[in-house]
């Protein structure tokens, strides 16, 4: 099993809905997130293009956050997903600093804190908060070993890109492009 | 004649979170690490309580659960499912409704104005008691020295029914959104004369089996309008062709096949030549405007010399590219729609701009076609007894000279603005206003002149669950509790088929802030309005109201939204 | 509410513009961890190589430093930590592929070996000394007996450390600028040559003064050699390690590292260095406070500096 996820470029509006609904789904403190939206805006007028992108933890197959954490409270588990156990985490902040994407923040309360592609929803086989609450529904997201689930679709229908595939991280998150 | 400047007031709530935030900066890291850990942790839904709700964020209305924890607390708002506004997908601003239930600067009491006797005023903390008292006496003084009629709400949102109710019964008909001068009236007003019908809210466009959409000054995607982004998603995966004229480039334009960067405000020489491109290659819907439209030759002949070339002079789109949208856009006829748009007061030709565009639509053949503009359907629920209003013996166009405004059919916010400032050639001024849900020094144009008409006021009273600029220029602010927290009137806003949707409160209100429904009570029973009010609680009216449709409270709060036959 | 709404682009008020999870601890840390190794390096060497009698600065009164600046460097880390009373969680578990893990473990093993090596020499520094319990008499008896021994291993433990200190930053490939091997090296040869200055601060003999200067000049010019190098690999190297280049090569770290690193904390001292081995007086705290401090603020610079390179936004 290999969870991923898909975003549609091409869809996106850049809401930030996913943001919200992923704060209010797993309490992220004020000021803090575990997902974010670029928005890249290219060319000269009149020939310009906005590429807008839901990201948020890759969930690498090769994660430098895994690899470097002392204590082995940054895990893979089951699905790919990358985790963080928070009372083994002692916030050396070594993880943070090698994530390519800078996809993880120092909680508040000392610990180390990401996307965990909603493994409580997962567990009940429902969908992270950010895919269910997408109004565009540009968010895919499945098991990428299922030929059937929405995300092995829309990769197997579309080209696609990763974000910066030379820091070697292996990244599962795919953009529709 | 006596004015009352009002000073500004600021609502501040310093006290209370700074020695929260004092607590909280002495926990050494870790030490709270258990107690966090659980706060912090998500919660599954299995182990939350969802009650029925209906958004507040905007006009779109989508209907919703509230997720409760075990501890009561209020954790998350997720859309229905069963909902076409939403279909179970929120936007941002819906899924943050919390914020508005947890936010800390909420308004938590009553507040008095007061002068000290150095002449600077401030807000007293007052009780519900007093303030409303307080509120009635007012009231009732002016109605005895002016009538009824100088009394003026204005309100925004589901709740403001509640208040127009007491204000009508009071024997008021100034009862006024700023939103519709402001927003949607203009289009309201040219399609009812172009079609006799209006757009309504939500708009009745059937973005979804569209084949073109045409986005003039219209940015879905940066504008959360939920059911219309979704549906634009939909055409885009449909393969439709969208046409964004903004002079910015846009979301929506980055999803567009065409971009037409117009200069500002010259849209209409772009609509009027694309109709001319539309009837100069007969590439009009010319069986639905035999059947339907009247004055076609009249258009003919007005658009006779506004070719593409025109245009451009004007707009600085090439000709070519009107022409080619116009063709694309009759190719696709009559799944096509030139979108009306919303917040469509721009330049002072808003009326004759919007008309455009709903003549557009018809030459397309659009209006009531698949993939054009559907019939809207709704439940019409009916009113729970009462005795009917007193007649007003005159309304605020009586304050105007006779024919102007004549095309408005509804109260201007303006129109009342300027009513309140004396003027030797107005025999009729507005002395107190009730300000429910709008912020009107952001809602009114020229603030100026609303801070003028404040000054001239003898009474101001603001119902809100914020503050915000106008509260600071209340005499009375009374603290509403947030629509997580209360019942409201039950949607019935129109849709491609009937739905009810039931909002219900998911948590005791915060603060000392109280529910609407008991705010026009309390109002009206110091009114001696009783008999409007004739029940114990809105629960009764609600469900007597449901019980008539074949359904009820009961039945509502189980399932939040119900679907009816056409 | 108190946040910022989240309009569009990545806006997130504790990330960005860029990240800075890293403070003076880390780089403090790790010029103490490079100091003590330099240190207690140079004294494993003279042993091993029984030049204890002509080195006494070296073998004996530099290493008193050691166990303090470890301390010291252990408590910075301490006060870097986000969730410090879990701080012992380092220390059930042994990660190979985190260099965290093992500085923490390098640390754990040379901090008390550095306090036996300089308590076996308590005597012999300071003659009145009484260890008051039998028990620690026959343990220092036991620690001379074996000093060879020792010398061996901490030699060994000071080389980890030192490479150790440039490998942390070094193993993180999302930071370009410190995404270079030539970085374990680097900092090892550095902490070397900070461990020199030291000693020869303190060295009351000319002829220990006069070793020590010439395998300070050997290792500043490896220094120097490692600096052209890595420089070298970035200009050649993805747009990434360019951009990271040219914060010292224009950028806003140019001036404090070529004037402060390179030719305040390198080329300076070597050339006091130099006057003195040819015969001049050359007060040697001059030299030595420069490469101390040259030092410590390349370890910031590379810290700092290291933070703002990254792939993306």
């Amino acid at each position: 099993m290999r969870y991923a996820m898909a975003i549609d470029t091409k869809k996106c509006v850049g809401c930030g809905d996913c943001v919200v609904a992923c704060q209010t789904e797993n309490n992220v403190p004020h000021g803090y997130c575990r997902d974010w939206i670029v928005e890249n805006v290219s060319g000269s007028y009149p020939n310009v293009e906005i590429e807008l992108r839901s990201e948020r933890c890759n969930h690498c197959d090769n994660a430098p956050c895994v690899r470097c954490c002392p204590t082995g409270a940054s895990h893979i588990v089951e699905g790919g997903i990358v985790m963080v156990t928070h009372n083994e985490c002692i916030g050396c902040g070594a993880c943070i600093e090698s994530c390519p994407y800078d996809a993880r923040y120092s909680h508040p309360e000392g610990y180390v804190d990401k996307c965990t592609f909603c493994k409580h929803r997962l567990d009940k086989g429902q969908n992270p908060a950010c895919v269910e609450v997408c109004p565009t529904k540009c968010l895919h997201f499945g098991d990428l070993d299922d030929p059937n689930s929405d995300v092995s679709k829309a990769l197997k229908n579309r080209r696609w890109k990763v974000l910066a595939p030379e820091a070697g991280t292996k990244p599962q998150l795919y953009f529709l492009t | 004649m006596k004015t009352n400047r009002r000073q500004f007031i600021k609502i501040s709530t310093l006290g209370t979170g700074a020695i929260a935030l004092g607590l909280s900066s002495l926990n050494f890291n870790g030490i709270n690490a258990a107690y966090a850990a659980e706060k912090n942790e998500a919660v599954s839904d299995e182990d939350m309580t969802p009650y029925p709700t209906f958004c507040e964020v905007c006009f779109w209305k989508c209907a919703a659960w509230t997720y409760v924890d075990k501890k009561g607390e209020i954790r998350k708002i997720i859309g229905n499912k069963e909902d076409p506004h939403c279909n179970g997908r929120l936007c941002p601003r819906g899924t943050g409704g919390i914020g508005m239930y947890h936010d800390e600067d909420r308004l938590k009491t009553p507040l008095i104005r007061e002068t000290k006797e150095n002449g600077t005023q401030y807000y007293r903390e007052a009780s519900w008691e007093e303030a409303l008292d307080l509120i009635a006496s007012k009231m009732s003084k002016i109605k005895k020295e002016h009538g009824p009629e100088c009394v003026a709400l204005f309100s925004h949102g589901t709740g403001g029914k509640l208040m127009g109710h007491l204000v009508k019964a009071f024997g008021s008909p100034n009862i006024s959104a700023p939103s519709f001068a402001q927003c949607r009236g203009p289009r309201e007003v040219a399609f009812t004369a172009t079609y006799g019908e209006d757009v309504q809210s939500p708009e009745r466009t059937d973005i979804r089996d569209t084949k073109c959409l045409v986005l003039i000054g219209s940015h879905i995607g940066e504008n959360m309008h939920n059911g219309q982004i979704q549906e634009m998603s939909d055409a885009i995966d449909n393969g439709a062709t969208i046409i964004t004229v903004d002079p910015r480039f846009s979301t929506a334009a980055s999803h567009s096949k065409y971009w037409l960067p117009i200069k500002p405000a010259t849209d209409l020489a772009l609509l009027l030549a694309w109709t001319h491109v539309l009837i100069e290659e007969e590439l009009y819907d010319k069986e639905y405007i035999k059947k339907y439209a009247f004055g076609f030759d009249e258009l003919k002949e007005h658009v006779k010399d506004k070719t593409p070339e025109w245009a451009f002079g004007i707009t600085t789109i090439e000709p070519e590219i009107i022409r080619r949208t116009a063709r694309e856009m009759a190719y696709a006829s009559p799944a096509v729609i030139v979108h009306p748009g919303r917040h469509v007061t721009w330049y002072g030709d808003d009326t004759q701009r919007s008309r455009a565009i709903a003549i557009l639509n018809a030459l397309l053949g659009s209006w009531g076609r698949r993939g054009g503009f559907y019939v809207p359907e709704k439940v019409h629920l009916p009113k729970y007894p009462s005795p009917p209003y007193p007649k007003p013996s005159r309304t605020w166009k009586d304050a105007y000279p006779p024919g102007k405004y004549n095309l408005v059919h509804e109260v201007l916010s303006t129109g009342i603005c300027d009513a309140t400032i004396p003027n030797p050639d107005m025999d009729y001024q507005l002395r107190a206003w009730i300000v429910y849900g709008t912020n009107l020094l952001a809602s009114l144009p020229d603030q100026n002149k609303t801070l003028e008409a404040i000054d001239n006021l003898e009474f101001l009273v603001v119902i809100d669950t914020m503050p915000m600029d106008i509260t600071a220029y209340a005499d009375v602010v009374l603290p509403e509790c947030t629509y997580l927290e209360r019942y409201d009137f039950v949607r019935t806003s129109p849709h491609r088929e009937p739905f009810l949707a039931l909002r219900m409160p998911a948590a005791k209100p915060k603060y000392d802030s109280k529910p609407n429904w008991w705010i026009a009570k309390q109002l009206g029973s110091r009114l001696g309005l009783d008999e409007y009010f004739k029940c114990d609680s809105i629960e009764e009216v609600l469900d007597w109201q449901l019980k008539h449709v074949g359904s009820s409270l009961e039945e509502m709060k189980r399932i939040g939204v119900k679907k009816f036959d056409r | 509410m108190k946040e910022e709404l989240f309009v569009s682009g990545r806006n997130i008020p504790n990330i960005d513009p860029y990240l800075h999870i890293w403070h003076w601890q880390i780089p403090l840390y790790l010029f103490l961890g490079g100091l003590a190794a330099g240190i207690l390096f140079f004294a494993g060497y003279f042993v091993v190589m029984q030049k204890e009698k002509d080195m006494q600065a070296s073998v004996k009164w530099a290493p008193l430093l050691a166990p303090f600046a470890l301390a010291l460097g252990l408590f910075a880390l301490f006060l870097d930590l986000k969730h410090q009373l879990y701080f012992w969680r380092l220390y059930t578990t042994v990660r190979f592929t985190s260099p965290m893990s093992w500085g923490a473990w390098t640390l754990m093993f040379i901090t008390p070996l550095s306090v036996i090596w300089v308590a076996s020499y308590m005597k012999e520094m300071f003659p009145r000394w009484d260890w008051k319990f039998e028990i620690l008499n026959k343990f220092e008896a036991f620690a001379i007996k074996y000093r060879k021994t020792m010398a061996w291993t901490i030699m060994a433990l000071a080389i980890i450390l030192g490479v150790y200190t440039g490998i942390l930053l070094s193993a993180f490939n999302a930071r370009p600028l410190w995404n270079t091997s030539i970085l374990g090296p680097l900092f090892l040869v550095s902490g070397l040559s900070t461990g020199l200055a030291f000693t020869m601060m303190i060295s009351k003999s000319k002829y220990e003064r006069k070793v020590l200067g010439r395998i300070d000049l050997i290792l500043i010019t490896v220094e120097l050699f490692l600096i052209t190098h890595m420089f070298m690999g970035f200009l050649a190297g993805s747009a990434a390690k360019i951009e990271a280049a040219e914060l010292f090569l224009g950028g806003d770290f140019t001036v404090t590292f070529w004037a402060f690193v390179v030719v305040l904390g390198l080329i300076f001292p070597a050339i006091m260095e130099i006057l003195e081995l040819r015969g001049y007086h050359v007060p040697i705290w001059i030299p030595s406070t420069f490469i101390l401090i040259g030092g410590l603020v390349f370890r910031f610079v590379m810290v700092e500096a290291g933070q703002i390179t990254r792939f993306l936004y």
